[in-house]
């Protein structure tokens, strides 16, 4: 479980990236956090990650709170961020090899990570070979493959679907999907509204560092996603002009 | 539990860095830049040792020539140091340096003599040179600077530094592991150095290291593993302080031409500037007064000394101190005696005031390269050149320590003549038998064969021609038959260069300083590195 209680940050140059966010992304749930560029959406995920330290409020994965146990905290989350570059020297095995035992999982054959790599899709040709060889799809997918290898019953992914093409991303949302079912719960910060209507059980929508709106799935497939989406980003449009 | 699971991980980061780096072709360049200059380096050090070795041996082969000597104010001992074969590692300033020194009563010795390069002064290190230290110092700091300019920032730009941090492990491990890999990348090379060097001495049987000298180049290796880690520190800080790799490796490189190349030779340079050494040219007409000065006292003594009956003999002119004599007439040994009695100490209170001058001079010239050494604390590398230097014993403060030797020895010697009254013997200028000495009027009796009876009856002739008369060489004038005085009671030269621990504890400032920094810049990039924006 993941939860933002009035989760603050603002930068040293008093930039106010995140204002007050109460957040809860249950058990089995999929959280899409929709906004525009700086709009705080990664900002949160830095948050949860602990790679920035918040200005105000806490952030909790599994009732741990971040700033305080940041190390026990990162046991129960995985990450896959927007552009996955990993080890280009090294394969795609052996990069899973070393981001899984960094996440604590040290028992894992070379069976299981091809397991793993055929269940993201990945072709077996491509198990060994150096990962610079790999194209964008390829490389996110091992990517998920790193997050879903550690098991974590938490997962954020900051732009997962950025610069994929409409197979490989949708083959990375169904793999979410499957995730979602054994029970985890999923925050992802995307522009991608489409993506989100697909699979979301629920959308927010932040603007300038604020959560504005939340939808549940049924609340966002009776109304218009897209067009309140569009009004939001409209309506910073013209504040800014 | 936790300690243990905590080494795993480090060694877990430290061997993908490791991986990582091998599989880069910066650790091919590396060895090819070993490979290229080490031999190469080394090749053109031997060359000079054995060089040196061989001016050494000629040098040696020549004092000892000069060295045998037939009447003691001949004997003036000449010392040749024998050059170390650490300088092949760092030559220093060894070969700025001439190394033989001629021990003169007249002159306390200022500088050694002999085949050297011309300088200015020949304290301060060369601007570059082709030793195995300095090319160990270009590969080593920047292959150190080419495998940390990126450690936080590629990983940065990658996103792997987020990977890794979205994991229970935290930045000091990290870092740890990054840095134990980083260094067990630059290892190789650094061993390889070595072991190249110690291949390529092998082909030179004519070389040898005591077991002291091997003690020494041990602790090089040692202190080049602190350089290397201090080198490492450096680029870790410079990449944990900006947030591109771009950035950082201008400023990784812009330092490296910094310390390598700029500081040693603006340290010589501002040296130079702030300590005035005055012209050699002033100091020798200083000196030359002096002498003068020295010359009319003896002139004036001369002349208030008795004439001699008899003027004529056998000299051998010796370039400090009264020539050798044979066959002179009694009073004109006796006036030599006398004269020496009163010159000699004379001889040696004006060297005295000489040195009051030269050592004006040599103390600038000191000051100079202390200034040059402080400078070069800005550089790391110059810092590790100086403690490579100190422990080969071809650093400036090895010199002066042969210097204040050979000066002592020469006040031993001094001592031994005033003690054992050599002065005022006739052994200082003859080796003639005192029994033999004869009177002017004997003397050319026997010259002529008894022709002429006496000196008077000689002039009397007013011949200025007067060899014609002469029907025998002068009596007991032949030096020829004189043997080698028997020197060996008087003190001998015994160079004892500082041993081990001497050096280290010598070099200690310089080994400090590396560490200090060492640590503190370590200090400051582990809080950068810890505060570091991943993002």
């Amino acid at each position: 479980m993941l939860q933002a209680i009035d989760l603050t940050k603002r930068y040293e140059d008093q930039q106010l990236a995140l204002d007050a966010l109460n957040l809860e992304i249950k058990e089995g749930e999929i959280f899409f956090l929709l906004g525009a560029n700086g709009a705080g959406k990664t900002t949160t995920i830095n948050l949860f990650l602990n790679f920035i330290e918040p200005t105000g409020g806490k952030a909790l994965i599994n009732g741990i709170d971040v700033t305080k146990e940041p190390l026990e905290s990162k046991k129960y989350v995985s990450y896959v961020s927007e552009n996955v570059m990993l080890y280009g020297n090294f394969t795609a095995r052996q990069n899973l090899d070393f981001f899984a035992k960094l996440g604590g999982k040290t028992n894992l054959t070379k069976e299981d990570y091809y397991m793993r790599m055929r269940e993201v899709g990945l072709q077996e040709d491509a198990f060994e070979k150096k990962l610079k060889t790999f194209s964008k799809g390829m490389r996110q997918k091992v990517g998920l493959t790193i997050a879903i290898i550690k098991d974590a019953p938490n997962i954020l992914l900051d732009e997962p679907t950025a610069g994929l093409d409409p197979k490989a991303a949708a083959e990375l949302l169904q793999i979410l999907v499957n995730q979602k079912r054994q029970g985890k719960s999923i925050l992802m910060c995307t522009h991608d509204i489409f993506r989100a209507k697909n699979i979301a059980d629920r959308v927010g929508i932040m603007k300038e560092g604020r959560l504005v709106m939340v939808r549940t799935r049924e609340e966002f497939m009776e109304d218009d996603l897209e067009k309140i989406y569009m009004d939001y980003m409209q309506e910073m449009v013209i504040e800014k002009v | 539990m936790k300690k243990y699971k905590n080494q795993v991980m480090i060694l877990r980061i430290a061997s993908k860095e490791l991986f990582h780096n091998i599989s880069t072709p910066r650790f091919i360049t590396g060895f090819v830049l070993c490979l290229l200059l080490i031999p190469f380096s080394i090749v053109i050090s031997i060359n000079e040792y054995r060089s040196k070795v061989s001016v050494y041996q000629t040098e040696q082969k020549r004092a000892d020539e000069e060295n045998l000597a037939k009447v003691y104010s001949a004997y003036r001992p000449v010392i040749v140091k024998n050059p170390t074969p650490l300088s092949i590692f760092a030559r220093g300033v060894s070969y700025n340096l001439g190394n033989r020194v001629k021990i003169l009563f007249s002159d306390i010795p200022m500088m050694s003599e002999g085949k050297a390069e011309s300088r200015d002064n020949p304290f301060l290190n060369r601007f570059f040179t082709f030793d195995f230290v300095s090319m160990l110092i270009i590969i080593i700091s920047l292959m150190a600077f080419l495998f940390t300019y990126d450690i936080c920032t590629g990983e940065r730009e990658t996103g792997t530094l987020k990977m890794m941090l979205a994991n229970p492990v935290s930045r000091a491990l990290v870092l740890s592991g990054k840095m134990l890999g980083t260094f067990f990348t630059l290892i190789p090379m650094l061993l390889f150095s070595f072991g190249l060097c110690i291949l390529v001495l092998l082909f030179y049987p004519d070389i040898h290291f005591t077991s002291s000298e091997w003690v020494r180049i041990v602790i090089i290796f040692l202190l080049s593993m602190v350089f290397l880690v201090l080198f490492m520190v450096i680029g870790l800080f410079v990449s944990s302080r900006v947030r591109h790799s771009g950035t950082s490796i201008v400023i990784c490189l812009v330092l490296w031409i910094m310390f390598l190349f700029i500081v040693p030779n603006l340290a010589n340079y501002s040296a130079k500037s702030f300590v005035k050494t005055g012209s050699v040219e002033n100091l020798n007409f200083d000196i030359l007064e002096i002498e003068k000065e020295f010359n009319t006292k003896v002139g004036e003594y001369d002349k208030k000394l008795p004439q001699t009956d008899w003027g004529m003999a056998n000299t051998r002119f010796n370039t400090d101190g009264p020539s050798a004599i044979a066959g002179a007439s009694k009073s004109s040994f006796e006036k030599e005696r006398l004269m020496n009695i009163f010159s000699e100490p004379l001889r040696v209170d004006y060297a005295d005031r000489k040195w009051s001058f030269r050592k004006a001079y040599i103390t600038k010239i000191e000051r100079q390269q202390k200034i040059a050494r402080y400078l070069s604390f800005l550089s790391p590398s110059e810092i590790f050149k100086e403690s490579v230097n100190g422990l080969c014993a071809t650093n400036a403060e090895s010199h002066y320590n042969f210097l204040d030797q050979i000066r002592n020895y020469r006040e031993e010697l001094i001592r031994y003549y005033e003690v054992e009254k050599l002065f005022n013997s006739y052994l200082y200028f003859t080796q003639q038998d005192p029994k033999s000495f004869m009177t002017g009027d004997e003397i050319v009796n026997t010259l002529t064969n008894g022709e002429i009876k006496t000196v008077a009856d000689l002039y009397a002739k007013n011949d200025p021609w007067i060899f014609n008369y002469f029907k025998k060489p002068i009596p007991n004038g032949d030096m020829d038959v004189w043997k080698p005085m028997d020197l060996s009671k008087l003190p001998k030269f015994d160079y004892r260069p500082a041993n081990v621990l001497d050096d280290i504890r010598h070099s200690l400032l310089h080994i400090g300083v590396l560490i200090t920094l060492l640590l503190v810049l370590f200090y400051f990039s582990y809080r950068s590195f810890i505060r570091y924006d991943v993002r």
